[in-house]
């Protein structure tokens, strides 16, 4: 069975659209067009994982005409994004707004839209679709706390989205073409300034949403001020699909060794300041976010370390991209109450922080161990060592976090079981074995 | 250079300085929101003068088009005015939320660290 | 076989998860004896025929991308026996010890699953992989206890072990390309160096060597104590088992000598292991809580492997792995007799037990016997393995080693002299407790067997040994069944045996021939006086039973080691503090560090 990938836009899209008209029944409406978008996400992996790399071309009119563009990483962020997102959906049931559902239907859209577009200005369109509906889905917790974070999101988020845009502005007046691999293709012949300034541009625009330091600033407060539920979403979602676009403009548009060098070190520090602004965070989900930040720095860090370790490059991003998703978005949803009363999110929550500290065999370690031997291959014993103390600070206050939730209070079944579900897929990727042959394909940008 | 496109130019350059000096440095919520405004519509302009052709038509097919502007950016324009226009709508709501929540637009701090 | 092996103790680990806990018990105690049966199976290659299955000796198994490459060598079969020999003697003692399945056996079995699994790794990735597991089974099994101090220690030293091993991994990888051990030519530069010395300091953290030993004390004195007879006895010897490899297999030791030509770092290990075994012993005198004394003896007993690995000379290794192998024996079972006291009474300190013996007449034999190995007392195993160590020491002119080390085995008497006296002897402050359960009885019954046995036959662990050496190209010492014989002397256990026994004879005859009583312990305390006058002190002999040099000590010991990681602990919070200030909460402020960002990329991108 052929499924078009477009498909995975498209439907959420759309019915985001008509729900609206069709406010009863919303809540099982959008259950089920997640519940569908999840196995198109699968159908579309193993389309990947059998044929390789798939191009998909429906021609409108320009800009209204969609490219897609299709590699390995591209499919498994939009398997994680549409089967945690329906996952995660359960955690959020309470919510009877058809409004909610259609601006979560729209971030799911939207996110899987970055990562599976071929079109530079797709993608822009598609950031501004998850970065709208995740401003109203963070201020829907009405709290004073969500609309503060929800306020700060907004205004970065803004700013960012016209630094993005002007680089692509900048990127036309040169090339004349939008499509990321036609550009990849000619980006010797543009100007060397400009193409650097637009580069310069599209990193900042698109480094405010994947949560890179210092432009992360909103990433504390809105963490802290959403619900549970589209925390975790937040942090399997737009933010994953944000890194793969850096990974797409680093690897594909603007292979050379300055960007790959520049990426290392804003990567190592984005790590080091998240994981030490994260070790004397008391409120739990401030401390998670502060986290993420730190493990965003290391998924770049992984994309750096391409130009020599391609072999261990995608692979370690790869893996770190799941775990980190499956991880954090079940943590977020522990922090719903955090207390670890049953036996399911005992588990669940040592497995997810047990991956994110990297031991085997969940997906944490394959990610640090390719990370590791990528850096190790460009004899980046700093580096190394740099990701060593962060490593060290995260065990430390992890543990202490763990000891903090330690309690007989039990979760409601509508967090407990998403939350485990989630946590159970670092286990499930760590130990799958097509999952390495998937992430041994280099098919990003053909390199 | 066009003239007109040099001007073009200065105008986004300074459309772009304004609104980051707004982010930079206004306390006011709503001012900030403007500012985010303005550098939006520097942005459209960038877009609009790259597509820009001296002396060239609108791209609408007819007999006798010689030179017509590049329809591309225009298209792009449209779709980020759009977007432009729905992002100001809901910070406006969100500024309302705000006010209704703090009795204030002027932030004066709130969660950090 | 093995693959089927492997299969059943995941299995195991799965069914144990759900079972009740007298099922979980039983089944973990079966399962446990799985690699057991497989290790003896495989003794047939080193003259030792008990079994035979047949069970291949190696086995690769391939996950697309990643091969595991597992195979028994002498070395690990060694200490295969050793550590492999503890399980189902725990989960013999945990049958009774715990009154409800709440993850103990899962994850037991899972430490287990991952020992088995370093011990048989023939590649880095594999004996890291294992390596970490064993961390994470384990940190479960300590977080289960809710303490604070103890999970966060133990996980940052975890962490702390696995990259500084990970560290030697790249470095050795990036030189050799390959994972595999066999594939490893170590040179004498300064990346092979620098990649040996950061392994040993990972196995060393779970060694407990000083000063990375912090995590024990904490560690040992918040755990179940079928848990901390394995750490103490089994996960410990890992360390060293990692050490042993890179420094010996991989002939990591010869490289530092060759390449230091002043000052090895053999020679720094083998004084870090002395004073190891001296701090720690003077440490473990001052210890009131019996777990936390037991706990620097073993940090003290595991200094002395420590020593035998830096000499590295043929009686040097072979001292130490006859220490390794006793520790792993005597410690699981006085912390295993600890638990079972601490069962009946519901105590810890020394200062409140006492008299335990008299209810607890076998759990006291048997501690005794270890007791007695521990301290060294001549006839015993631990007596010979410390006299290799020592005479290593003195050949090898180590002129600071050699006495450290002999204080340090004076020491241990002292101490093992307060957990005889203060738990067991003394006063009878528990009229109504019982003998332990039997299963608990069984357990240490089985784990103080193989110290019986050496006692007389020191040649069979030498046997043993000089296999596990061979791997290393180290010839073994020459010995027969009871004799050890060395350059300088030579050691006949039976020898040694008769006289004791000819000395003891006379001593009973005349304890037999007058007249005795049985002393209360308040007159032996008191010295004859009365009784009323002092009714408000502690009267226990163990209690201050070293005030006089505690007090001379204790200077010397403050502030303890773990006071300077908790230093670093608050300066990092400090860094932490300062740094997330720049989260002003100001969205201008992010604006201007946006700007600051974009313009410094620009500016790096243009001009560079």
């Amino acid at each position: 069975m052929v499924v078009h990938a477009v498909l995975l836009i498209a439907i959420p899209l759309l019915s985001a659209f008509l729900i609206p008209l069709i406010r009863k029944i919303s809540k099982w409406f959008t259950i089920s067009i997640l519940t569908l978008n999840s196995i198109f996400s699968i159908l579309v992996l193993f389309e990947v994982y059998n044929k390789g790399m798939i191009y998909e071309i429906i021609a409108f009119s320009p800009p209204v005409g969609i490219y897609l563009a299709i590699d390995n990483l591209s499919a498994l962020l939009a398997l994680i994004i549409n089967v945690f997102g329906a996952i995660n959906f359960v955690s959020t049931l309470k919510e009877k707004s058809f409004k909610f559902h259609m601006l979560y239907l729209l971030a799911i859209a939207g996110s899987t839209g970055i990562v599976i577009t071929g079109d530079i200005f797709n993608m822009f369109v598609f950031f501004e679709i998850t970065a709208v509906a995740s401003y109203a889905l963070v201020a829907s917790k009405k709290s004073e706390k969500a609309v503060e974070g929800a306020i700060k999101y907004m205004i970065l988020g803004s700013l960012g989205s016209t630094f993005i845009l002007m680089g692509i502005a900048l990127i036309y007046s040169q090339m004349k073409s939008l499509n990321i691999y036609d550009i990849a293709n000619r980006i010797s012949m543009m100007n060397e300034n400009i193409k650097w300034i637009s580069f310069a541009f599209l990193l900042t625009g698109i480094g405010v949403e994947a949560e890179l330091f210092p432009l992360n600033g909103w990433v504390p407060d809105v963490y802290e001020g959403a619900s549970s539920g589209i925390a975790s979403l937040l942090s399997f979602g737009p933010s994953k699909a944000a890194i793969y676009a850096i990974a797409r403009l680093l690897i594909v548009i603007f292979p050379s060794m300055h960007t790959y060098e520049i990426a290392l070190w804003i990567g190592v520090a984005t790590l080091l300041m998240g994981e030490i602004a994260a070790f004397m965070q008391t409120d739990a989900k401030r401390m998670l976010a502060y986290s993420s930040i730190g493990q965003m720095g290391l998924i770049l860090i992984a994309f750096s370390l391409v130009s020599q370790g391609i072999r261990y490059s995608i692979p370690a991003s790869f893996f770190l991209i799941v775990s980190h998703a499956s991880a954090k978005s079940s943590l977020f949803l522990l922090s719903h109450k955090n207390k670890m009363g049953s036996a399911l999110t005992k588990y669940g929550g040592i497995t997810a922080v047990l991956s994110l500290i990297g031991m085997p065999p969940l997906a944490g370690f394959w990610g640090k161990w390719y990370l590791f031997l990528g850096a190790a291959s460009e004899k980046l014993w700093l580096v190394i060592i740099l990701i060593f103390f962060s490593g060290i600070i995260e065990a430390a206050y992890f543990a202490r976090y763990l000891h903090r939730s330690i309690g007989e209070e039990k979760m409601e079944a509508s967090y407990a079981y998403p939350m485990a579900v989630l946590s159970t897929f670092s286990l499930a990727f760590g130990l799958l074995p097509f999952i390495y042959k998937m992430a041994n394909m280099h098919l990003l940008g053909g390199v | 250079m066009n003239g007109v496109i040099m001007a073009s130019y200065f105008t986004v350059a300074s459309l772009l300085s304004i609104g980051l000096y707004g982010v930079m440095t206004k306390r006011n919520l709503m001012k900030i929101f403007i500012s985010l405004s303005i550098m939006d519509t520097g942005v459209n302009l960038m877009l609009i003068t790259i597509g820009y052709l001296p002396g060239g038509t609108a791209p609408i097919e007819n007999a006798n088009f010689a030179k017509y502007v590049d329809p591309l950016p225009q298209a792009l324009v449209l779709t980020a005015i759009v977007i432009g226009v729905s992002v100001t709508a809901l910070a406006l709501v969100l500024l309302i939320k705000y006010h209704s929540k703090k009795g204030t637009l002027e932030y004066k701090g709130g969660m950090k660290w | 076989m093995l693959d089927i092996i492997i299969a059943e103790l995941l299995l195991a680990i799965l069914i144990t998860f759900f079972v009740g806990k007298k099922l979980a018990a039983i089944i973990a105690f079966f399962i446990s004896l799985l690699p057991l049966v497989a290790l003896l199976d495989w003794a047939s290659m080193y003259g030792f025929k008990f079994i035979s299955f047949g069970i291949e000796k190696s086995m690769n198994i391939a996950i697309s991308g990643i091969t595991l490459h597992l195979a028994i060598t002498p070395l690990s079969w060694f200490f295969g026996i050793m550590i492999f020999s503890l399980f189902p003697a725990i989960m013999l003692f945990s049958y009774s010890f715990y009154d409800k399945n709440d993850g103990f056996y899962p994850f037991m079995l899972l430490a287990l699953f991952s020992s088995f699994g370093i011990l048989l790794a023939r590649d880095m990735l594999t004996l890291f992989l294992f390596w970490e597991m064993m961390s994470w089974s384990s940190f479960i099994l300590i977080y289960r206890n809710k303490d604070k101090e103890a999970t966060i220690i133990y996980l940052v030293f975890s962490t702390l072990s696995a990259f500084l091993i990970i560290f030697g991994i790249l470095l050795l990888y990036s030189q050799n390309n390959s994972l595999l051990f066999s594939e490893i030519n170590l040179t004498p530069n300064l990346e092979t160096v620098v990649a040996i010395i950061s392994m040993i300091s990972g196995f060393a953290v779970k060694a407990a060597l000083m000063p990375l030993h912090v995590w024990a004390p904490v560690v040992y004195s918040k755990s179940d104590e079928p848990f901390v007879a394995f750490l103490a006895g089994g996960l410990s010897k890992l360390g060293y088992y990692g050490m042993f490899l890179f420094m010996f297999s991989l002939p990591g030791a010869k490289i530092m000598e060759e390449y230091f030509s002043h000052i090895s770092p053999n020679y720094i290990l083998a004084v870090i292991g002395a004073l190891s075994a001296f701090i720690a012993t003077i440490i473990a005198f001052m210890q009131d809580d019996i777990r936390k004394l037991l706990a620097y003896s073993s940090i003290g007993q595991l200094g002395y492997i420590a020593v035998g690995l830096g000499i590295g000379s043929q009686l040097a290794i072979t001292g130490a792995l006859f220490q390794a192998f006793n520790h792993a024996f005597f410690k699981a079972v006085l912390f295993l007799a600890a638990g079972a006291v601490a069962y009946r009474t519901g105590k810890w300190k020394i200062s409140e037990l006492g008299g335990v013996a008299y209810k607890m007449p076998i759990t006291f034999t048997i501690a005794l016997l270890s007791i007695f190995t521990l301290a060294a007392i001549p006839i015993t195993s631990g007596f010979a393995a410390k006299w290799l160590l020592y005479e290593a020491a003195i050949k090898a002119k180590y002129i600071f080693v050699a006495p450290i080390m002999l204080i340090a085995g004076v020491g241990a008497f002292l101490y093992s002299f307060r957990i005889l006296y203060g738990v067991f002897l003394g006063g009878n402050n528990h009229p109504d407790i019982k003998e332990a359960p039997k299963s608990m009885l069984a357990a240490m019954f089985v784990l103080v067997l193989p110290m019986i046995i050496f006692v007389i036959f020191p040649g069979y662990a030498l046997d043993m040994m000089s296999r596990a050496l061979s791997d290393a190209g180290i010839a073994s010492i020459p010995h027969t069944v009871f004799t050890i014989k060395t350059s300088l002397a030579s050691y006949n256990a039976i020898a040694v045996l008769i006289t004791l026994i000819a000395a003891l004879i006379p001593a009973f005859l005349i304890y037999k021939s007058k007249p005795h009583r049985i002393v209360d312990f308040k007159d032996n305390y008191l010295a004859g006086e009365i009784p009323s006058k002092y009714e408000n002190i502690s009267m226990h002999a163990a209690h201050n039973f070293y005030k006089p040099v505690e007090d001379v000590m204790k200077p010397y010991f403050e502030p303890g080691t773990i006071e300077y990681y908790k230093g670093i602990y608050k300066g990092l919070a400090i860094l932490s503090n300062t740094l997330r200030k720049v989260y002003t909460g100001f969205t201008q402020d992010y604006a201007i560090y946006v700007a600051i960002f974009l313009l410094t990329v620009m500016g790096w991108l243009i001009w560079l």
